[in-house]
């Protein structure tokens, strides 16, 4: 029953399931009911503005006091609380006064690790990703020093008003006189940034690109076992290839120039290693011979080999037993060449536990021997734990993190590899049409998403001609494919 | 199951034909992959063995003279060589039906491993 709702008005169940922003009764309710377990709603200052319209209709018999640091306007039911945040005590004795009686409705906790979890109470609260999710909508974790709660009465409101949320923007647009609600300021240096991260380094960019695609043909000529071999011999591609290319300029074709630099290498370490090393159990003795070496190991780096080897490295990476979180940072790493440190600003967590995550997934593929087979029985229940997966991904950068309110890159991947899935007949069912059909319709959005200040603007308020039309085509393309992306399953 | 040795063999016309141009030589690798991937997947591959490179030495006659091979007078070069486990020289003979070497112009020699003296032992000229 919990919705992560965006800024410019989506929202998404937390098992992944799409669905637009509608107002929707039963959804209402049943947010209303758990919510009436709790009288203190505990909020981020900007969830608090945002909600700024709503605050004088709430009903309730809570105390108002204004947080002497505040600017904010005050109102009848709720309560400002200046500096919790400072002290994670302080939230905890605001809990002690009601006991059970208080949701946490930011980041206060999840912004301090070390902070005993007294408030997470509340089943919606959990998992975590999900809190981290919503607390980056809410508060401003670059100004942590803001924070104010709502008190008494007024949860189950909140919750409604919450629901409500994209209908909520407009009425708040015209309160505060047809001004956005800025939900978001990042630190200007920051900002840009990120808006120029694409611009910055073309051999990042190439990196990212061609990393995810040489690991995978490596894969399949090593085996699953020696991903770390197969991500040595990429890093070591492109180091060879930043010495070269800043000598001698890039090449037409640099994905090309890599592609042959990691096939002959690939080729050596199989004639250095193949009595020493075992390698892809798929392959069987044909390593071992000159017959078949070299045709292996081009058909390995084929584009549909590749497209296949890409696929099932990403289904693999959506193993049960790896979290979601170990998924997304799995996929990231593997498949779209990101570090430990731009995963860990991506998805809101220290490096230190992006790096345990991906060396645990790669754990556990190493030992699972195979890479899973895209002819297996799951196939069908794995292809929805991907979606999920992409899905998740797309919302990284469509919510952007600590120092980016949107990340773009991101979206690209997600974008990426569901074109990767529907490349797939098997997995191009009508749910991963809608999936693509969804992310191009919020990617033709991402140009209009920030207004000129670098803010998050409003749905009602983005200039529509900056929408990019060629994402919205393909969009309308995917949701016309068939089989039907209208269907009925979708929402299922 | 016994042993059975493959030597492959073709001409420079046959050997021009399908690897001279390296589209020519791709498409050709790729069927050699496939014919030897089905061998290994019906357990026939005993040992996958190597092709030979055309430079090399001869050593021949009673004083080992040494010159430059191959032959290039030889109409048949060995490309290499391969090992198979069959039934029976027929089975072996059968499998060596599907291999693209022979389909194109060249031949494979089906010959038993010699568990016992040959009739003609290390005599060859």
């Amino acid at each position: 029953m919990f919705n992560r709702v965006s800024a410019d008005g989506y929202f998404a169940s937390a098992d992944g399931k799409l669905d637009w922003t509608v107002p929707d009764e039963a959804i209402d309710q049943a947010g209303a009911a758990r919510m009436g377990d709790f009288d203190t709603m505990l909020f981020g200052r900007h969830t608090y503005e945002a909600f700024e319209s709503f605050w004088p209709q709430a009903e309730g018999d809570s105390t108002f006091a204004s947080d002497p640091h505040s600017d904010g306007p005050a109102y009848e039911n709720t309560a400002c609380h200046g500096g919790l945040d400072q002290s994670h005590d302080q939230v905890v004795v605001l809990d002690q006064q009601d006991p059970g009686q208080l949701a946490e409705f930011s980041a206060l906790s999840s912004a301090r690790p070390g902070a005993a979890p007294r408030v997470q109470r509340s089943a919606w609260q959990r998992p975590d990703h999900l809190r981290q999710r919503l607390a980056r909508f809410a508060t401003d974790r670059a100004r942590p020093d803001r924070r104010v709660s709502i008190r008494r009465g007024t949860a189950a409101l909140g919750w409604r008003a919450f629901a409500d949320h994209g209908c909520f923007r407009a009425r708040a647009a015209r309160t505060l006189g047809g001004q956005a609600v800025r939900l978001r300021k990042p630190d200007a240096a920051l900002r840009a940034a990120s808006l120029s991260a694409a611009r910055l380094d073309p051999h990042a960019l190439i990196f990212r690109r061609e990393s995810g695609r040489l690991v995978a043909a490596l894969t399949r000529i090593f085996g699953v076992h020696n991903l770390a071999l197969a991500e040595d011999v990429v890093q070591d591609a492109f180091s060879r290839a930043l010495e070269l290319w800043g000598a001698q300029g890039m090449p037409e074709n640099p994905g090309a120039w890599l592609m042959t630099t990691a096939k002959n290498r690939a080729l050596d370490i199989v004639r250095r290693e193949r009595t020493a090393r075992r390698f892809a159990p798929e392959m069987g003795r044909l390593l071992e011979t000159e017959w078949t070496l070299e045709p292996l190991i081009d058909e390995a780096f084929a584009a549909h080999t590749v497209r296949d080897e890409q696929l099932r490295m990403m289904f693999s990476c959506c193993h049960a037993k790896l979290s979601e979180e170990a998924q997304l940072a799995l996929i990231l790493n593997v498949l779209c060449g990101f570090g430990a440190h731009e995963i860990a600003s991506a998805l809101l967590a220290s490096k230190a536990a992006i790096e345990k995550r991906i060396s645990r997934g790669k754990k556990l593929l190493a030992s699972s021997q195979h890479l899973f087979e895209l002819s297996s029985a799951d196939f069908e229940a794995r292809s929805s734990t991907v979606r999920h997966a992409l899905y998740l991904l797309f919302n990284e950068g469509y919510h952007g993190a600590s120092d980016a309110p949107v990340r773009r890159e991101l979206c690209a991947e997600a974008l990426r590899l569901t074109e990767l899935l529907l490349e797939y007949p098997p997995a191009a069912t009508p749910a991963t049409f809608a999936l693509g059909a969804l992310f191009c319709l919020h990617a033709a959005r991402l140009p209009a998403r920030l207004d000129e200040g670098g803010d998050l603007s409003a749905l009602a308020e983005q200039d529509r001609s900056r929408w990019t039309r060629g994402s919205r085509a393909r969009a309308c393309g995917y949701s016309n494919a068939p089989p039907s992306a209208t269907n009925s399953r979708l929402t299922t | 199951m016994s042993e059975f040795v493959y030597l492959f063999r073709a001409g420079e016309a046959q050997q021009h034909e399908a690897m001279g141009t390296p589209e020519r030589a791709q498409k050709s690798m790729q069927v050699w992959l496939s014919w030897m991937r089905e061998l290994e997947a019906k357990g026939h591959l005993k040992s996958p063995g190597q092709p030979l490179a055309m430079q090399g030495k001869v050593v021949r006659g009673p004083s080992c003279v040494v010159s430059d091979g191959p032959y290039v007078e030889a109409k048949d070069l060995v490309l290499g060589f391969m090992i198979v486990e069959a039934r029976d020289l027929a089975q072996a003979a059968e499998l060596a039906r599907g291999c693209p070497l022979a389909v194109g112009g060249g031949s494979v020699e089906v010959r038993p491993v010699g568990m016992s003296p040959s009739p003609n032992p290390g005599q060859a000229a």
